[in-house]
């Protein structure tokens, strides 16, 4: 069992979840592939006349105006610098890195680990902060379920077992079993639940949001 | 006068195992990044020498000298104090396999070996053997 969960599961999870995206990928596409005949919303034209890199700049901070950093700038940053931690901070960790040289031979670049500490806190503090949203905004709490909280709840699992391992408190061979199983749980799920934005935000934003704004009128997905 | 015959015999076989090469290894080994390195990361690590002689391993399983990809290592320079059989004095910055990556390689590497073997094995994980005091 312990062989089984520190050994072929760890592949049997990335397995999963690699073969999992391209899946959703592969999906996305096919079931998009029916044309439907749509009006470009050509009422709102934007005047691509020559502006200089101050007006741009600006202009692009104005059209800020309309989404979420308006109506709510702490949740913004907040999202931002969780999602760059919890992305950074595995790829990037000491232990992580000395490990794969060990299977691969291959490495990243590794930040000190008291960085990488401080932004496993970090990503702990965000989610936090998104859990009491959801237990204490009224707004929130209402378009919460279940499935909502475990999901938040895979998302940090890894973290919280990694900050306990690398502090080794509590039983260190348990807190590191953990640590492995939950990692790879959110790596299992990660194609399959609506963690799936990993994938989907690129789709979403780029290439259906292309559509209504590099090049209006044509499908480039 | 049997006992007494008994008795002489096991102490004498006493000094001769201390004398002998197994008895002089030391027991536990503790590896100190802080007097190796001058700076530390993480703890020092405490290898448990007589636990590899127990599961049946040979000297040049781990202490190695190659040549030509054979290890060519002379067992009988195996001794405590010898300068030369200290793992720094191949694996150093100005080596190919630096320290640090020598002792994860030796340690991790033949840990991950027998747990794919299906043996007992060592720790493989970061806190198994820095543990923090």
């Amino acid at each position: 069992m312990l062989n089984f969960v520190q050994g072929h599961l760890i592949s049997i999870a990335f397995i999963v979840f690699i073969l999992g995206l391209v899946y959703q990928g592969i999906q996305f596409f096919k079931l998009t592939k029916k044309k439907e005949w749509c009006v470009p919303p050509s009422s709102i034209e934007i005047k691509r006349e020559k502006m200089t890199t101050q007006q741009r700049i600006l202009e692009g901070l104005r059209s800020l105006n309309g989404n979420l950093w308006k109506t709510d700038p702490a949740l913004t940053f907040i999202t931002v610098v969780f999602h760059i931690c919890l992305i950074a901070t595995p790829l990037f960790l000491l232990g992580h890195n000395i490990l794969l040289d060990q299977s691969w031979g291959v490495r990243l670049f590794s930040f000190p680990e008291s960085l990488s500490d401080l932004l496993t806190l970090i990503v702990l503090i965000c989610g936090v902060y998104f859990l009491g949203r959801r237990l204490f905004l009224a707004r929130v709490r209402a378009i919460s379920s279940v499935y909502d909280y475990i999901v938040l709840l895979i998302a940090l699992a890894p973290f919280l077992t990694g900050f306990l391992a690398y502090h080794q408190w509590f039983d260190y061979e348990i807190v590191i079993l953990l640590h492995i199983l939950s990692g790879q749980l959110m790596l299992i799920t990660i194609p399959f639940t609506k963690l799936g934005h990993m994938l989907f935000f690129f789709l979403y934003r780029f290439l259906i949001g292309s559509e209504y704004s590099f090049v209006r009128g044509s499908r480039t997905w | 006068m049997n006992s007494y015959k008994l008795l002489t015999i096991m102490v004498a076989a006493l000094w001769v195992f201390a004398a002998s090469p197994l008895g002089a290894q030391p027991d536990n080994i503790v590896f100190d990044p802080l007097k190796t390195f001058g700076k530390s990361k993480r703890s020092g690590v405490t290898l448990h020498h007589n636990r590899h002689v127990e599961a049946g391993l040979s000297c040049k399983d781990c202490h190695h000298i190659y040549e030509n990809g054979k290890n060519v290592l002379d067992e009988s320079t195996l001794e405590e104090g010898n300068q030369g059989i200290r793992c720094s004095t191949c694996h150093g910055p100005k080596f190919r396999i630096g320290l640090k990556q020598a002792f994860h390689d030796q340690c991790i590497g033949c840990h991950t070996k027998f747990q794919k073997e299906r043996k007992k094995t060592g720790p493989r994980y970061c806190g198994q053997c820095h543990v923090k005091k």
